[in-house]
C-alpha cells in the first residue's frame, strides 16, 4: 500500500472525521436519489453511455453539496464522464460516493470518478449475471409456465416477483453502498456473499427448470413397434416421464453452450417438429 | 374498422409504456410475458393472448442487452406477434416468423437513437461548464418521450396492419405447415429451458436440473413446490460449502484505486 493511498484512506474514513451521517438533509437527498434510480435508463447512448443518468440521479447529492456557480460546473464535468453498469451496481456505486460528498472537508471529486471507474466494471458483470441472466427468467419462467398451464394471473406474478424485487434491491444496494463508504470497495466479505447468493440463485433456478421441463416442453410420441405384437413407444418411454421432453431441453442446452445461435436452433426445432409431423414420429 | 384503429392506438400506447418501463424502473413489463398479456387484455383475449405471450418468454428467454449490446427488440415483436396470433388465431411461432424482420429493423433503429442520444451528452457538457444542473436533468428527462414514440408509433402502425390484414397474412400456406407451426409452440419453451439451463449450469450445479427434474416428474411437486424445494437445497447446499470454504483473499482493487 503506498503512503499517498494510506493517507488518502485515513482521509475519507468516517472516525477522522466523526461526521453527522443520517442528517435528514442526507436521507432527504438519499431519497431522491433512489426514486431518479428509477429513471436510470431513459438517456443511455453510445458516447458516454449512462453518464447523463449518472447526475440525473445523484442531483440531489450535488445540490446539497455543491452550492456556488463555480463548484457546481466543476463537479458537474467530472461526474459526466462515461458511466457504464447495471443499474443495481449504480445505486451501490453512488451510495459509495454520496458518502463521500457527506463525509466533510477535502475534494471527493477525483476519488469519486476513481471509485466509479473502478467498481462499474466488475460491479456490473456480478449484478447482469445476477439479476438478468438468473433471477429475472426465474421469475419469467415461474410467470410463463403458469400461463402455459391455464392461469393468465401467471403474467402478473411474474411482474410483481421482479419489479418489487428489483426496486427493494436498488434501495438496498444504495442503502449498503452508503453505510460502507470507502470500505465496500476492499470488502471481501461483501464479495464472498455475492459469489455465494449467485451460486444459490443458480441452484434455485436449476431445480426450478428441470422440473418445469416436464410441465411446458409438450412432447410425444404416437410411434408403434410391432414385432410379435403391437407395443407403444410412448408407452414405454413413460417408464421415464418427461424423458423426451427433458432430452430435447438438454439438446437445446447443449448447442446453446457450444454457441450456436438461438435462430438457428429454433428453426432446426421447426424444421424437426414439420418431418416429425410429416412422418407421423410425433 | 374504428375498432381496429382504437385497439392499434391503444396497443401503441401500451408499447409506449413497456418501452418507458425498459429505459425506466425495468419492472420487466419490457418482458414477452408482460408486454403480449396486455395487448391480449386490449384485444378481449386475455387467455389466448397471454399464452401466446408466455409461449414467447420461453421462446426469449435471457434474451437481453447488455453493456453496449442490444439485441433483436424482443418487446416490440412480442406486441406484434400477440396481435397478431389472437387476431388470427395461428399461435406464436407462425406470428413470430412475420415479426422477426421487425425485430431486427428495430434492432438498427435502437443503434441509431443511442448515437444520436449522444448530442444529448454535447448539450450537457456545455451546461455542466456553466453549472447548470436543471438542464441536465432535463436533457436526461428528454429520453423519456423519445422512447415512447419510437416504440410506440410503429407499434400503434404495425398493429394496425397486422390486425387488418391478419384474415390474409396465412390464407396461403399450407395447412400441415400450419399444423407443424402451432405444433412446435408447445416444443419452444425448451428453447428458452435450454439457453436458461446453459448460462446458470456448470460442473458442479447440474445435478440440480435432475433433482428438479425428478421431483417433478416423478414426485408431480408442482411449480410453487419446486421453487420452495430449490430455495431449500441452496441454502443447504450454501450451508455445507461455508462450513468447508471461508471469504478467499482476493486482489482486491484498492491499489488501482489511488
Amino acid at each position: 500500500m503506498t503512503s499517498e493511498q494510506s493517507e488518502l484512506d485515513g482521509k475519507w474514513s468516517d472516525d477522522t472525521y466523526g461526521c453527522p451521517l443520517d442528517t435528514g438533509d442526507v436521507r432527504r437527498a438519499l431519497r431522491g436519489t433512489f426514486w431518479r434510480l428509477l429513471l436510470f435508463q431513459s438517456s443511455l447512448n453510445f458516447e458516454r453511455m449512462q453518464a447523463l443518468a449518472y447526475v440525473f440521479a445523484y442531483s440531489p447529492l450535488l445540490r446539497r453539496r455543491y452550492k456556488r456557480g463555480e463548484q457546481m460546473a466543476r463537479a458537474l464535468t467530472v461526474h459526466l464522464e462515461t458511466f457504464n453498469t447495471n443499474p443495481l451496481a449504480a445505486a451501490l456505486i453512488m451510495g459509495v460516493n454520496a458518502r463521500m460528498d457527506v463525509s466533510q472537508g477535502g475534494d471527493p471529486l477525483v476519488l469519486s470518478s476513481k471509485i466509479k471507474a473502478t467498481l462499474m466494471s466488475p460491479l456490473a458483470g456480478v449484478a447482469d449475471r445476477l439479476i438478468w441472466f438468473t433471477w429475472l427468467p426465474i421469475c419469467m419462467l415461474i410467470g410463463a409456465s403458469i400461463v402455459i398451464q391455464g392461469s393468465f394471473l401467471g403474467s402478473i406474478l411474474a411482474v410483481a416477483m421482479f419489479g418489487i424485487s428489483f426496486v427493494v434491491l436498488k434501495y438496498f444496494a444504495l442503502r449498503l453502498g452508503y453505510s460502507k463508504g470507502l470500505a465496500f470497495v476492499t470488502d471481501e466479505e461483501f464479495r464472498w456473499s455475492v459469489r455465494r447468493a449467485g451460486k444459490m440463485a443458480s441452484i434455485i433456478g436449476l431445480v426450478l427448470s428441470g422440473g418445469l421441463i416436464t410441465e411446458t416442453v409438450n412432447l410425444s410420441t404416437p410411434l408403434h413397434a410391432s414385432i410379435e405384437h403391437t407395443v407403444s413407444v410412448q408407452h414405454f418411454l413413460d417408464r421415464f416421464p418427461g424423458i423426451l421432453p427433458f432430452t430435447i431441453t438438454l439438446c437445446c442446452a447443449y448447442l446453446t453452450r457450444r454457441q450456436i445461435k438461438r435462430s438457428a436452433i429454433i428453426t432446426g426445432l421447426v424444421v424437426i417438429v414439420f418431418f416429425g409431423k410429416w412422418l407421423r414420429i410425433l | 374498422m374504428t375498432a381496429i384503429v382504437g385497439e392499434s392506438v391503444s396497443i401503441g400506447i401500451w408499447a409506449g409504456i413497456c418501452a418507458v418501463d425498459l429505459y425506466g424502473p425495468q419492472l420487466s413489463l419490457w418482458r414477452p410475458i408482460a408486454a403480449g398479456t396486455g395487448v391480449a387484455v386490449i384485444l378481449h383475449h386475455p387467455m389466448e393472448g397471454a399464452m401466446i405471450a408466455a409461449y414467447l418468454e420461453f421462446l426469449w428467454l435471457c434474451f437481453i442487452d447488455v453493456g453496449a449490446y442490444i439485441s433483436p427488440d424482443i418487446t416490440l415483436a412480442t406486441i406484434i406477434a400477440t396481435a397478431i396470433g389472437v387476431a388470427s388465431h395461428q399461435g406464436a411461432i407462425a406470428s413470430v416468423i412475420v415479426v422477426t424482420p421487425v425485430a431486427l429493423l428495430m434492432q438498427r433503429f435502437d443503434r441509431t437513437i443511442r448515437n444520436a442520444m449522444g448530442l444529448l451528452v454535447t448539450k450537457a457538457d456545455r451546461a455542466a461548464t456553466e453549472g447548470k444542473l436543471s438542464t441536465i436533468e432535463r436533457l436526461h428527462l428528454l429520453g423519456i418521450p423519445v422512447h415512447f414514440l419510437v416504440r410506440g408509433m410503429p407499434a400503434a402502425i404495425l398493429g394496425y396492419l397486422g390486425l387488418k390484414y391478419s384474415p390474409y397474412l396465412f390464407a396461403y400456406v399450407p395447412n400441415i405447415v400450419l399444423s407443424s407451426l402451432q405444433f412446435a409452440d408447445k416444443v419452444i419453451p425448451a428453447v428458452g429451458l435450454g439457453m436458461f439451463i446453459a448460462t446458470n449450469s456448470n460442473d458442479e450445479l447440474w445435478i440440480f436440473l435432475l433433482v428438479g427434474y425428478f421431483f417433478a416428474s416423478f414426485l408431480h411437486v408442482p411449480d410453487v413446490g419446486l421453487l420452495l424445494l430449490g430455495l431449500i437445497i441452496a441454502i443447504l447446499y450454501d450451508r455445507v460449502n461455508r462450513g468447508l470454504g471461508s471469504p478467499q483473499p482476493e486482489q482486491h482493487n484498492s491499489e488501482e484505486l489511488v
